[in-house]
């Protein structure tokens, strides 16, 4: 089991990383809007007017 | 088929007769009016028809659309002044600008994606980017290819209405404390998750074998995590603790300090010593626990917090000054100094308090009387700040500083009411300051009674006492239940803006209304029609209709929409009098009695109550009218609902015409105040409460602000004045008033959901303090115990947000 002398601080270097990966994210504010990101990826292309048959208001009633 | 009777885009109910109609997402929808039609067919035509698809309800009367007025557009261009935008506009290094912008009318992400792409399509605009939780929008833009006028004429065309902000230093503070709240947490959980894994080894070492070495390690490498834990995310504890210490005021952060300190050392100790147990993580889940609580609970309040503050000065006032050439130049109105000579246009708002150099005009005074009906001015009078130019346009000599305007005054009227405001008791907070009391005091007993047994065990014991006991449960209890609360009220269309909202609206009492605005829609309406010559009704509001359709007067409004009689034309205002036109040969009057029929007696007036206008024919009197401010469709429903519940339900208001009186006698209500300047309002107020009562107080105008802060818990109704949404405790969102039962009603329910954490972390720390103290619960699982209550709790609290409503409203 002394393997964890080695694995433990390797985890520990990479809490650190993790920690100023965070700290960076919170400064860029990239927590700043939390709502709208929630949604962004339903909000994709725009809507693509059909071209080929050109709907009528009178064919729908 | 609801559908049909309502408007696709705003969600308003359709008129009869009215067919406006577009076609989007292949299926021609209804509007109910051409505003909405032209934003849906700009939406439409910039190929944005998925916005509908998007957005996520439509809550009539509150939409987008309804925000703009015409009058906004106008004045537009002025944005692009130079000299203006120096204090808003930030010139970038590269040559391009920018500028935050303030929206208004945003509901949903659908809003912000359509602003964002409106925007970004523009030429010239470099970026363009909507935050949703703080409707503010910074745009880039290079000055030579597109103007800022464009840039908010084209968010104004979908439908929002966008104005140049400059952020506060209070609101940079709060975005400042948010960050450093979310590191904290952040330390805190990924230290939390690395120590319980190593703990989580330990445990298993101690069941199973371990060496002594690999032991050691794992403790020091805890410590070594632990400890950015305890001295950074546990800071806000730490020092909460000797602030409120100095105060000799027990707080919640007292128990939680102990708590975490005796556990901290105590680890670090048993660490150097090779002690018995180490609570490394205990410490860590502890920390990160309190702090996303916390975080919840501060979300909330910055929350409603920006919103004050943004709503406190939205709006940046402009003001045309005069220089000796007669050259207008503009200028923010908080510039002014006593002397200037400024120039306000019809429809404007004045920008200080003055007197009138030249004009005649009628001046709306409604934000300081609540009288919707423009006083005429003219030459010499004096006019306030504030108030909307209505008719013509006035020259104006600023009179006084705008730091002791009226307006300031009423501001700080507000200011020194709050500041009086009957503190809002807090339930929890008062059994937390015993509670810590009694628990610091037990382990103190513990202690001793285990040093003089068994002296070894006795600091592990009073540990387990500490950490069983820790008020985690206790300190959630509250605020996540209002925080629960508070995202369920904002679905129900009530913004609850001040930290103790939900807590005062427990013990209302009494319900003050404001009659005009609040209880009325503050718009005038036909009520009566009494022909005098052989026409009959039709005809003759068909004449006073054709009359009245060049008028903006609040009066003519009431006409609006009403069909014309053919044959009325040259149509003139005759300012404070009425109007006059022609049909044929006949000379047409509507307007003052003394007006319409100048050569002779009026007829006498038909009733005391109302406002009452006369048509006449060459002279001739043809009818009265009766002009009413309506009453809000629901409030007769809101009013036999409160006082069913044994609410006392009050009118206050500032007109004097005898309506208010008219209004209580049709609500049922008995306790009426009429002609009450905003000091008489205070004053009532005062009374109520000095007889026990606790005062809910709803108004919208700038006159009952310091009404609004003077009272228990306040809302401001959709459409009121910045300043009455600043003073009160809660807006209401939507254009009903009829939210405000099941808001009374949600408010009930979280303190029955308070009463049970309460009860449930009380009944917890009963049971397991006595087996803590006998020494039958290891430190470890006083630490699970403790979770598993809080969690108790958090759950509990969620049930608010679950959206099954016993008793639905009219929707």
């Amino acid at each position: 089991m002394d393997i964890i002398y080695l694995l433990i601080p390797l985890a520990l270097v990479l809490l650190v990383v993790a920690v100023f990966a965070f700290f960076w994210a919170v400064r860029n504010d990239q927590f700043d809007d939390l709502d709208r990101e929630a949604s962004r990826i339903l909000f994709e292309e725009d809507t693509r007017i059909p071209t080929t048959k050109k709907p009528s208001d009178g064919e729908q009633n | 088929m609801t559908d049909a009777a309502t408007c696709y885009h705003c969600g308003l109910p359709i008129a009869q007769g009215d067919h406006y109609s577009v076609t989007i997402l292949q299926q021609p929808r209804a509007m109910c009016c051409p505003g909405c039609q032209s934003v849906a067919q700009t939406i439409v035509d910039i190929g944005m028809e998925s916005y509908y698809q998007h957005r996520q309800q439509c809550d009539p009367g509150n939409s987008p659309a309804t925000e703009l007025v015409p009058g906004f557009l106008e004045g537009l261009n002025s944005w692009d002044d130079q000299a203006l935008q120096q204090s808003f506009v930030h010139e970038l290094p590269q040559g391009s600008k920018e500028i935050t912008l303030l929206i208004s009318g945003i509901t949903c992400a659908a809003c912000v994606w359509l602003i964002e792409k409106q925007v970004n399509h523009l030429a010239g605009v470099v970026r363009c980017n909507v935050n949703m939780g703080s409707h503010l929008a910074v745009v880039q833009w290079n000055p030579e290819q597109t103007t800022l006028s464009a840039i908010i004429k084209a968010i104004a065309r979908i439908g929002y209405k966008a104005e140049p902000y400059t952020p506060l230093q209070q609101e940079q503070n709060i975005k400042q404390e948010n960050k450093q709240a979310l590191m904290r947490i952040g330390v805190a959980g990924l230290g939390a998750m690395q120590v319980m894994t190593y703990a989580v080894s330990l445990y298993m070492g101690a069941f199973e074998g371990i060496e002594p070495a690999h032991e050691q390690f794992l403790r020091w490498v805890s410590a070594l995590v632990t400890t950015p834990v305890f001295f950074y995310s546990g800071m806000p504890f730490l020092s909460g603790a000797l602030r409120s210490l100095r105060n000799a005021h027990l707080s919640m952060d007292v128990p939680v300090a102990v708590a975490l300190c005796f556990a901290y050392f105590s680890s670090v100790w048993a660490t150097l010593s090779q002690g018995p147990e180490v609570y490394f993580d205990s410490v860590c889940m502890f920390v990160f626990f309190l702090l996303v609580g916390r975080y919840l609970e501060m979300r909330a309040r910055h929350r409603s917090q920006s919103t004050s503050i943004r709503l406190s000065h939205s709006q940046m006032q402009t003001a045309r000054l005069l220089d000796q050439e007669q050259h207008t130049r503009l200028i923010p109105a908080d510039q002014l100094k006593p002397g200037d000579i400024v120039l306000v246009k019809a429809g404007e708002v004045i920008p200080g308090d003055g007197r009138i150099l030249a004009g005649d005009s009628a001046v709306n005074e409604a934000m300081l009387t609540g009288e919707q009906l423009p006083l005429s001015k003219t030459r010499d009078d004096g006019v306030t700040g504030g108030t909307l130019n209505v008719e013509q346009p006035l020259t104006i000599e600023i009179s006084t500083h705008p730091k002791d305007s009226t307006l300031s005054t009423l501001r700080r009227l507000l200011e020194r009411a709050e500041a009086e405001k009957p503190p809002t008791f807090v339930l929890a907070d008062t059994i937390a300051s015993r509670f810590v009391f009694a628990v610091l005091l037990t382990s103190v007993c513990v202690y001793t009674y285990w040093w003089f047994n068994a002296p070894q065990d006795a600091f592990w014991i009073m540990l387990s006492v500490l950490v069983v006991t820790c008020p985690c449960a206790l300190s959630l209890a509250t605020p996540t239940a209002i925080t629960a609360a508070t995202a369920r009220l904002s679905q129900m269309g009530f913004l609850a803006t001040r930290a103790h909202t939900i807590e005062g609206m427990r013990r209302v009492t009494d319900v003050v209304f404001d009659k005009t605005g609040t209880l009325t829609m503050g718009e005038f309406v036909l009520a009566q029609t009494i022909p005098l010559a052989n026409l009959n009704a039709e005809q003759v509001c068909a004449m006073a209709s054709a009359l009245e359709s060049v008028s903006e007067h609040p009066i003519a409004r009431a006409f609006h929409g009403l069909p014309a009689a053919a044959g009325i034309a040259h149509q003139r205002i005759v300012a404070n009098q009425g109007l006059e036109g022609k049909q044929g040969n006949h000379t047409m009057r509507i307007g003052k009695p003394q007006f319409a029929v100048p050569d002779q007696i009026p007829p006498p007036c038909p009733g005391q109550s109302g406002q009452w206008i006369l048509l006449s024919r060459d002279g001739e009197a043809l009818a009265w009218f009766r002009i009413e401010d309506q009453l809000r469709p629901d409030a007769e429903r809101l009013l036999q609902r409160l006082q069913n519940n044994g609410l006392r339900c009050h009118i206050l208001s500032g007109d004097s015409s005898g309506h208010a009186e008219a209004v209580a006698r049709q609500l049922q209500v008995s306790s009426v105040v009429s002609n009450a300047a905003p000091q008489a309002k205070l004053d009532f107020i005062r009374r109520l409460q000095q007889s026990g009562a606790c005062v809910l107080m709803l108004g919208d105008g700038l006159n009952d602000a310091p009404v609004l802060a003077g009272a228990d818990v306040s809302i401001a109704v959709a459409g009121s004045t910045d300043l009455a949404k600043l003073a009160a405790d809660g807006i209401l969102l939507g254009n009903s008033l009829w939210p405000l039962t099941d808001v009374l009603q949600l408010v009930n329910k979280t303190y029955r959901i308070i009463r049970q954490n309460l009860g449930w972390a009380i009944l917890y720390n009963l049971t397991a303090l006595p087996l803590a103290a006998a020494g039958y619960i290891p430190p470890w699982a006083s630490a699970l115990g403790m979770s598993a209550s809080s969690l108790l709790v958090v759950v509990n609290a969620l049930r608010l947000n679950s959206n099954t409503r016993q008793q639905g409203g009219p929707h």
